[in-house]
């Protein structure tokens, strides 16, 4: 069955002492103006290098 | 905490844990769930990045069914080992390449590595069928 007609389940009934509490800490959407703040520190790293792309399923085979 | 985990690289439709800005308290960095896209190696060996497109629990079934992808049967998040429903946003500008290092990845606490699980088939097909309407609807 795909996941798309699968019977949804809403109701959550596991334990949530089950995760370490820091998982629930990430509460922003995500935004563009966000990402591009990782983007910008992340560009700095992987300025300077050339990479090939081993795994994946993205449109793009370079960074 | 040992970082020996950056010397494996992730799989394509692993997800991971990775840094994110909140904004309260502004630009403080807390690790939230991704979905790898893509993964990269240095040209020189030995260094790896990946795609990923972050994770968010709002959901916004709506608004953005079709458009992202969603995650929010128990049965599945448990599998996956995700905490609560999560939409992984799939907009050109929502993912971001990062370097496959502590500065940009981390495990929760107790968890060896940021690598949580593998996305299962019937998701990566999801994935495909919405990247199909993307690419339908020009996006």
């Amino acid at each position: 069955m795909s996941a798309l007609l699968k019977e949804e389940t809403r109701v959550d009934v596991r334990p949530v002492n089950r995760f370490p509490a820091e998982v629930y800490n990430a509460h922003d959407d995500v935004t563009p103006e966000a990402v591009r703040v990782i983007r910008e520190r992340a560009d700095e790293r992987l300025a300077g290098k050339k990479w090939k792309k081993i795994d994946g399923v993205g449109k793009r085979n370079v960074i | 905490m040992s970082s020996n985990w950056c010397l494996q690289p992730p799989s394509a439709f692993d997800i991971v844990t990775a840094y994110f800005p909140e904004s309260n308290p502004k630009g403080e960095l807390r690790l939230r769930p991704c979905l790898v896209l893509d993964v990269f190696e240095s040209e020189d060996g030995g260094e790896f990045a990946c795609r990923v497109a972050y994770g968010t629990k709002h959901i916004k079934f709506v608004q953005r069914k079709g458009l992202d992808l969603i995650i929010q049967n128990a049965a599945d998040l448990d599998m996956l080992g995700l905490p609560y429903a999560t939409r992984f946003a799939l907009d050109d500008d929502c993912y971001a390449d990062l370097p496959w290092t502590p500065e940009f990845f981390g495990p929760w606490e107790g968890y060896p590595s940021p690598a949580i699980s593998f996305l299962p088939e019937e998701y990566q097909k999801e994935y495909a069928y919405i990247m199909m309407l993307r690419s339908a609807r020009g996006m």
